[in-house]
């Protein structure tokens, strides 16, 4: 690859970045940040935890983004009495169709698409949360003796409400580890609703087109982890990383007094690669300390487990990590 | 070669450019410390006005630290490797958005591949058009230039020129000392010691030696007690301006000789310390005691003309003039000082003191107490008169003198202290404070604690 073609990669990996960003804003209004991110997050090949209050679009987001990619879309509402099988599939007794007698066969879930979104995630129980674990972090499920593969790119799109919090199971820790970014989707703002109302309240719908399918956001995904960064950038992702935890040196006042685990070595590999297509859509072909410190809160904040003290005191896991940023050294 | 050239471009450039945004920090820490070193010496070189500090203090500060920040400008901007903090702040100052810093790193560190070659041919690219000399411009403060150029200049010529000054130079300071501290601060003539002709010199030491080995018998004492009459005699006449310069001129040739002659005023410390001896006669005691006091007024006489030629050869420069003795002829009974100093304010008030009559043995006339310079200060009547009381403090000491021993019994009376009554008329009300008066409603009740019903 000639220099050439490196900035050649550059450019089409932002075009086509663009290009997904503008087509799920035709249809998502006000929530440029968390299109963004969920992009990127398919990009990097991670998950995203969608947190917000009903009727901000989560679901809608995560639909227009089905439609636009070229990707096949399934959503699993999570109740409490949804079972692992009801996720990942089962063996079903099947008859030969000559009659010769009957044979198991799989019958797969709804977690075989490429983008699955998870609605209400926090509803169901851990058990059946659990079920998306390995498909999750090895893109496969299991069942029975049998592994199956999943289709790439693999997409888990979950979201929960964060006011209903009754009869919900909160996620456990090993679940939000694997969450990529978790996205907290606001109220829209007042323009913003004006939007809403004209394109669900007219007759006029706003169709998307589809405008990647799977093997272009395979090839941006090998794009974006061409990008080298400098150790010394990296070095910041990793002291941002150890910053959450309370015994380390580079934690924060807050984090020593509001932090009982910090994040895993998953938040630095989320930070660096985030960082990485960051740069990309800037049109760089290097990671700089402002692409990590632009994506470090959506990846550390799911991973900030707070102590008994900061639960008391409801601090906000956002308020440490923005005192993180502004504590610690980019060189 | 692409890959090697970007290198080398990112590589000088980073040099380059840290170099010059050292040469820029290190300039600006000297113009920021300049201003204070000369403010400093120049303080010094007031202090040497003022109060008599090294008058090389100054200069030497000033080159001293001219040596330091050259020295520090030149390690400041030697060439050296930039790590990734000088890069990171290149690349802050240049607003390269962390492109620099990054190639930076891959210029020196990273593996070759096609993304750091195309990254650093675009860092190359990019550092080529930064204007680095815009980035750091030059330092040029020329205020402070000006201000660190006046002050070192003024520091140099107040130490070079000005003269010392003693600070106890106020109006309530002795004009004589004034006159003692600005005589020897300015390097001026010292007291000239009282010269003896040989013979009377030789005298004075046999006499003393003789005394000093304690073998007097009565005879001998009587025979030198006459001696000493004899020797006081003669020394009232050495006395004499005339005929002391003459002496001196003599002494002035002895010591060019290599002889070294003898100061009176040892020698009046000399038999100061025999007189104060209780085993030699009281005669001889009070002789010695009269030619120390002779040998002392000559001393005091001869010093107080030395301070005042020098006050007025000192006239001309700073502001105290010391006016000589009004009569100087040699008798120290008669000699007066005045001593005027012009004021700061007014320039035209002067302050005078003159001492005449007894007091006018003190070389230092109201100097209230405070004793300077190597002239004799204490009054010789009074230190006769202390050692006089020190002597029958002695004895009585021994037990010896009855009527002191009465008296002290006497004054060592038993006081014994009693009163049977307070008196209210002499209790002073403004010094103190009433205590709150008790309300009305209560004061029934208060009444009753206190007073038991009989």
């Amino acid at each position: 690859m000639t220099p050439t073609a490196v900035a050649q990669s550059i450019d089409v990996f932002r075009e086509r970045f663009v290009r997904i960003t503008r087509e799920v804003g035709r249809r998502i209004v006000g929530h440029e940040e968390v299109v963004s991110h969920t992009v990127t997050s398919l990009l990097a090949g991670g998950h995203v935890l969608l947190e917000g209050i009903p009727g901000v679009g989560k679901t809608s987001l995560v639909h227009t983004l089905a439609d636009v990619l070229h990707l096949k879309f399934s959503r699993i509402q999570f109740t409490p009495d949804l079972m692992p099988a009801d996720i990942v599939g089962t063996n079903i007794v099947q008859e030969h169709p000559h009659g010769s007698g009957t044979f198991f066969e799989f019958q797969p879930g709804p977690i075989f698409a490429n983008v699955v979104l998870a609605d209400e995630i926090n509803r169901a129980t851990p058990k059946t949360q659990s079920a998306l674990l390995e498909a999750m972090q090895d893109i496969s499920v299991s069942v029975g003796k049998t592994t199956y593969r999943l289709e790439e790119p693999f997409l888990v799109l979950a979201t929960q409400n964060p006011l209903e919090m009754e009869g919900t199971y909160p996620l456990p820790e090993a679940q939000l580890d694997r969450f990529f970014f978790k996205l907290k989707v606001m109220y829209p703002p007042e323009e913003a609703m004006h939007q809403i109302l004209d394109r669900t309240t007219q007759d006029a719908s706003s169709e998307v087109t589809r405008v990647l399918d799977a093997p272009e956001i395979l090839e941006m995904r090998h794009t974006a982890r061409s990008v080298p960064i400098a150790r010394p950038v990296q070095a910041y992702a990793i002291r941002l990383t150890l910053g959450t935890h309370p015994t380390s040196p580079y934690a924060t006042p807050m984090v020593k007094r509001y932090v009982r685990y910090g994040a895993s070595p998953r938040a630095a590999q989320a930070i660096v690669l985030a960082g990485k297509i960051h740069a990309l859509t800037h049109g760089r072909a290097f990671v700089s300390p402002e692409d990590v410190r632009a994506v470090a809160l959506p990846a550390l904040r799911h991973r900030v487990l707070l102590n008994f003290e900061g639960e008391a005191d409801e601090v906000n896991p956002d308020t440490i990590i923005s005192e993180l940023l502004m504590g610690v050294p980019t060189e | 070669m692409l890959s090697e050239n970007a290198r080398d471009v990112v590589r000088a450039a980073v040099v380059a450019a840290d170099r010059r945004r050292r040469a820029r920090e290190s300039t600006a820490i000297v113009w920021r410390v300049a201003p204070a070193i000369a403010a400093v010496a120049l303080l010094i070189a007031v202090g040497h006005r003022l109060f008599g500090w090294p008058a090389l203090l100054s200069p030497a500060v000033l080159i001293t630290a001219g040596i330091a920040l050259v020295i520090f400008v030149y390690a400041a901007q030697r060439p050296r490797v930039p790590n990734d903090q000088a890069a990171a702040r290149l690349d802050r100052d240049a607003d390269l958005a962390g492109e620099l810093r990054s190639a930076h790193w891959f210029a020196q560190n990273g593996e070759p591949t096609q993304w750091t070659d195309f990254h650093l041919s675009e860092a190359a690219a990019r550092t080529r058009a930064v204007d680095w000399a815009a980035v750091y411009r030059p330092v040029r403060q020329p205020r402070v230039w000006s201000a660190t150029t006046v002050m070192a200049l003024a520091a140099l010529i107040v130490s070079a020129t000005l003269p010392a000054r003693s600070a106890s130079s106020s109006g309530s300071a002795s004009a004589a000392g004034v006159a003692s501290r600005a005589v020897k601060a300015a390097g001026g003539p010292q007291a000239a010691p009282i010269m003896l002709p040989p013979e009377l010199q030789k005298k004075l030491e046999e006499l003393l030696a003789g005394i000093e080995n304690g073998k007097l018998t009565p005879a001998d004492a009587l025979q030198r007690a006459g001696d000493l009459k004899d020797l006081l005699s003669l020394l009232a006449k050495q006395l004499d301006p005339e005929l002391q310069k003459k002496l001196q001129d003599a002494a002035a040739q002895a010591t060019s000789r290599g002889d070294k002659p003898v100061d009176a005023s040892a020698l009046a410390e000399r038999a100061r310390r025999d007189a104060l001896d209780v085993s030699t006669p009281s005669e001889l005691r009070d002789a010695l005691e009269d030619l120390a006091k002779q040998l002392d007024k000559g001393a005091q006489t001869e010093n107080a003309q030395a301070g005042a030629q020098s006050g007025s050869q000192n006239q001309g420069k700073g502001d105290i003039s010391v006016q000589p003795p009004q009569s100087a002829n040699g008798d120290a009974q008669d000699a007066s000082m005045q001593f005027s100093r012009e004021s700061a304010g007014a320039g035209a008030s002067q302050a005078s003191m003159v001492a005449m009559g007894l007091s006018s043995n003190d070389p230092n006339p109201g100097d209230g107490g405070r004793r300077g310079g190597s002239a004799p200060e204490t009054p010789p009547e009074l230190t006769q008169a202390l050692r006089r009381e020190t002597v029958d403090a002695s004895k009585d000491t021994t037990g010896e003198n009855i009527t002191t021993e009465t008296r002290r019994k006497t004054e060592q009376g038993h006081a014994t202290a009693s009163y049977t009554h307070a008196a209210a008329a002499s209790f002073d009300r403004a010094r103190s404070a009433a205590p709150p008066a008790v309300p009305e409603l209560r004061r029934a009740q208060v009444r009753s604690y206190f007073i038991r019903k009989q």
